[in-house]
């Protein structure tokens, strides 16, 4: 069952449509990315979860209930939020800034300040260091994991993110995301996460909900947006470079079992923790269209850009299937 | 962000000047004798050069008394007062509250003390009043203005994150406020410093006393008995709040 439906939702500023009949489903424990250029209403809809913003007409799902339904309070304490740029409180230390929740819901001390250490090294901060710092003597980067470190205080069964990595340079932004795809992965928490960061979206997301003008494009899986685009618009946001972002969400670990070899012949080697886009790069560079796959068990096999194709061709099918089955 | 600027050297120095203020009303307000040299060198052709009819450290205490009773009953109603014209459904008379207050602002206090007197008679509550309810306006609007100039997008995080909305406005609205309400508190102190020398006219006592008696007596001393100690202490808080 779905953790969070939104139903047909509409939001109008004056003339103009901010949100124009979304409707999005998000299973229990997946991660549903909205994705969309600046002003596509992305943000709003996200907004319209924890009751930040009222929708004009539609409805909100949580748990099978409206959320008007709930005490709001209480509803966003289901909610972990976390924001771009200004987030953190600037008068309140990174401790008080993650604890400032937890006050609130009486933990007792003791237990706010292991869980504020806790969630530190989660985020990979060292607690010593940054626990009394406050956000002004952080860097980008260190406020935004502390950003995210907050919005996991209450370890709520959902996280909103809206935008979290936006306002960071290419390099530490990189970084980040890659961390947090490795923390959601721990988690599994019902993650509803906004940008228009084409990568991110491609890494975190069991489901890529397009939006363009307040309206929802497309919705499906990363991969079948891939192969299967809607319109135009899709395909140009995307771009080309689209397919080496999936092909970098998979490793060799998903091929499964290859051709056993016993020579190297000189063919450049990897190992199963290699994404098809860095071994694709490899065959490239040397100009191979093999390459030697170390196996953990230290035997070697082959892995041929055959291969490769076929997995997507394999995986393609199978995307197929799935989508002759939804009709 | 706030310890970057109290550096230790700055502190010395703040700590230096507050000291000076204090030993300046010390020495014009307590103990006088060093202060009536100079007076004496100073005004020769004058037999009287401290005002004799009040002892000063009276005269001190009263002015104080005034200052500091006027201004935190200003500061209490003034939160109180900024508390209701932040309440949301208020929203629509802000702007009116608002208006009214700032016209009220525009009356002299010499003025509120005309008309409060009739009706409470002499003393320092007619002062009292007075003070009041000139400061009362500067601290509301510097409380809403301050409550108001918190970004949007962080009380829109602290909802987002489930607090609640008594708990915005304690720890994160009125802290992330604080430099403007101290700012207006620090005003209103030093306004009321300088204004508590009408409780002389109204028998309140205080610095005014002696200032009153100079100008009558056309006795420069006098009145440099009472406004040096008083922008000493104008400028001790100034120090201190800044």
């Amino acid at each position: 069952m779905a953790l969070i439906k939104l139903e047909n939702l509409h939001k109008r500023y004056g003339t103009q449509w901010a949100v124009k009949d979304v409707s999005i489903e998000v299973k229990e424990g997946t991660t549903c990315v909205i994705l969309g250029p600046s002003g596509s209403g992305k943000s709003s809809v996200l907004k319209m979860i924890n009751r930040l913003i009222e929708p004009d007409s539609g409805r909100v799902f949580y748990k099978g209930k409206d959320v008007k339904e709930y005490n709001v309070i209480k509803l966003r304490r289901e909610m972990g939020y976390a924001v771009q740029n200004i987030g953190l409180f600037p008068h309140l230390t990174v401790e008080e800034n993650i604890s400032l929740l937890l006050k609130e819901i009486k933990w007792s001390k003791q237990k706010i300040k292991e869980r504020a250490e806790e969630l530190l090294i989660l985020v990979g901060l060292e607690p010593k260091i940054y626990l009394k710092k406050y956000p002004s003597q952080l860097s980008g980067g260190e406020a935004q994991r502390v950003g995210v470190a907050r919005a996991l205080s209450a370890d709520p069964p959902v996280l909103l993110m809206d935008e979290p990595f936006g306002a960071l340079d290419p390099i530490t932004r990189r970084k980040l995301q890659d961390e947090f795809a490795r923390i959601k992965s721990t988690l599994r928490k019902t993650t509803v996460f906004v940008t228009h960061d084409i990568y991110e979206a491609v890494i975190l997301a069991d489901e890529i909900a397009l939006m363009k003008d307040g309206e929802l494009i497309q919705k499906s899986d990363p991969f079948e947006l891939w192969q299967n685009p809607k319109n135009e618009f899709v395909m140009k946001f995307l771009g080309n470079e689209y397919g080496f972002h999936i092909l970098s969400k998979y490793t060799l670990q998903s091929l499964g079992k290859l051709k056993e070899c016993v020579e190297r012949n000189g063919l450049p080697v990897v190992n199963r923790s290699f994404s098809l886009k860095d071994t694709l790069s490899l065959m490239l560079k040397y100009r191979t269209k093999s390459v030697v796959v170390e196996e953990p068990d230290k035997r070697i096999s082959l892995l041929t850009f055959d291969e490769i194709l076929s997995f997507v061709d394999k995986k393609r099918n199978l995307e197929d299937r799935i989508n002759d089955a939804r009709i | 962000m706030m310890q970057e600027f109290n550096l230790p050297k700055f502190r010395a120095v703040r700590i230096l000047r507050l000291f000076i203020y204090l030993l300046i009303v010390y020495f014009t307000s307590v103990n006088v004798k060093i202060f009536e040299k100079i007076l004496r060198t100073a005004f020769p052709d004058f037999k009287n050069v401290i005002y004799a009819g009040t002892q000063p450290s009276e005269l001190l205490i009263e002015h104080l008394k005034i200052t500091f009773i006027s201004t935190s009953a200003a500061i209490v109603l003034g939160s109180l007062l900024s508390v209701i014209i932040l309440a949301r459904y208020l929203e629509p008379y802000r702007e009116i509250v608002i208006d009214t207050a700032s016209f009220l602002q525009t009356l002299p206090s010499v003025a509120i003390i005309g008309l409060v007197i009739p009706v409470l008679g002499y003393g320092s509550l007619p002062v009292i009043i007075a003070l009041v309810a000139y400061s009362i306006m500067p601290v509301t609007l510097n409380i809403v203005s301050g409550i108001q100039s918190v970004s949007g997008e962080v009380i829109e995080v602290a909802r987002g994150l489930g607090l609640s909305e008594t708990s915005i406005y304690l720890r994160i609205k009125l802290p992330l406020s604080f430099g403007v309400i101290k700012a207006a508190v620090k005003n209103v102190l030093v306004i009321n410093v300088a204004a508590a020398t009408l409780g002389a006219i109204v028998g309140a006592g205080g610095l005014g006393v002696p200032i009153m008696a100079g100008i009558h007596d056309f006795n420069p001393a006098y009145v440099l008995q009472g406004a040096i100690p008083q922008a000493a202490i104008a400028l001790f808080i100034e120090e201190l709040l800044g």
